[in-house]
């Protein structure tokens, strides 16, 4: 915490805010593209929502209190930017924001930037007939590997709640499979 | 067939990727981005050197205008110039003077004449001394 807390004087510091920059990126892009990809699906609108993301952080470091942890802000940032996306599509489209990811599906097989055989498909397409919060814990647990306490803090919802929430995602996943 | 169970499957993943060199570019990309520095924009009155050269110069100019006022007290000329001047340079008349005197100025005149207050025996004491004093006494 006391190394997050000289980091985040660092980024916030103007001479070495740029190399400090650099160094969050680095860190967090992967990790960042992952969560974000999981959401909206399409590579290119996860580079615009991630580009996004780190300008807010950016922007927003000043008022970061460090009452969470630095990761869980950006996770945090990265959610909001991403499901804020889908709305707007949504929004713009005429839609709602199910038949979003619905459509981000269907066109995941002509994606050259999912290398995924049919059942990553089907899971895709499973994972999708899911409710919003559920989803995203899906993804988060099994897709990104992230502890329940870490979703916890991004999420803001208990460990309890997202247990039950998993649960119930991962039997309507192999209802939805065993379906086709 | 067998039912699916995710737990019984090898782990799968999501099946995205991104471009080769994506990582490698973003950085950059998004640092171009970045707002730049912004120079904060204090406004004038709330700077301190511009009091403070504000408060020196209105110190400085009360200075000089007292000092070149001091410097330019003309200096009041004494009674016996007036008096002087009024006799030799001006064109006031003796009646023109008199005109303007009061009844304060009578009497401070006539106050300021010796005469009044120099006792008798004095005027006696000067009298015999002076050897004409024959044309006071046949007046």
């Amino acid at each position: 915490m006391e190394n997050e807390k000289a980091f985040i004087s660092e980024l916030l510091n103007p001479t070495t805010q740029n190399a400090a920059f650099r160094q969050l990126m680095s860190q967090y892009s992967r990790p960042l593209y992952s969560h974000i990809r999981n959401i909206v699906i399409d590579h290119d609108d996860t580079n615009d929502v991630l580009q996004n993301t780190f300008i807010k952080v950016f922007k927003n470091l000043p008022n970061f209190k460090g009452q969470s942890k630095l990761f869980s802000w950006m996770y945090r940032i990265a959610t909001n930017e991403a499901i804020t996306f889908i709305n707007q599509r949504a929004k713009k489209s005429g839609i709602t924001n199910e038949e979003v990811q619905q459509k981000a599906i269907q066109n995941l097989q002509a994606d050259d930037y999912f290398e995924g055989d049919t059942l990553q498909l089907q899971l895709q397409q499973a994972v999708a007939t899911l409710p919003e919060k559920q989803q995203l814990v899906f993804k988060m647990k099994y897709f990104e590997d992230l502890k329940y306490e870490e979703i916890s803090e991004i999420l803001s919802t208990s460990v309890g709640a997202l247990k039950a929430s998993y649960h119930h995602a991962v039997k309507k996943i192999e209802e939805y499979i065993n379906s086709l | 067939m067998k039912k699916f169970k995710l737990d019984n499957e090898p782990k799968i993943k999501s099946g995205f990727k991104a471009p080769d060199d994506y990582f490698s570019n973003l950085t950059d990309t998004v640092l171009q981005k970045l707002p730049q520095q912004e120079t904060k924009v204090v406004p004038l009155y709330r700077k301190k050197p511009v009091w403070l050269s504000a408060v020196a110069v209105f110190i400085m100019l009360i200075g000089v205008s007292l000092f070149l006022k001091l410097n330019t007290t003309t200096v009041q000329p004494d009674a016996a110039t007036i008096e002087n001047y009024l006799v030799y340079q001006s064109s006031i008349s003796e009646y023109d003077l008199y005109q303007k005197l009061d009844a304060t100025d009578i009497q401070e005149l006539e106050q300021s004449i010796a005469v009044n207050n120099v006792s008798n025996e004095a005027i006696e004491d000067y009298i015999s001394t002076q050897s004409n004093y024959d044309i006071y006494l046949t007046e």
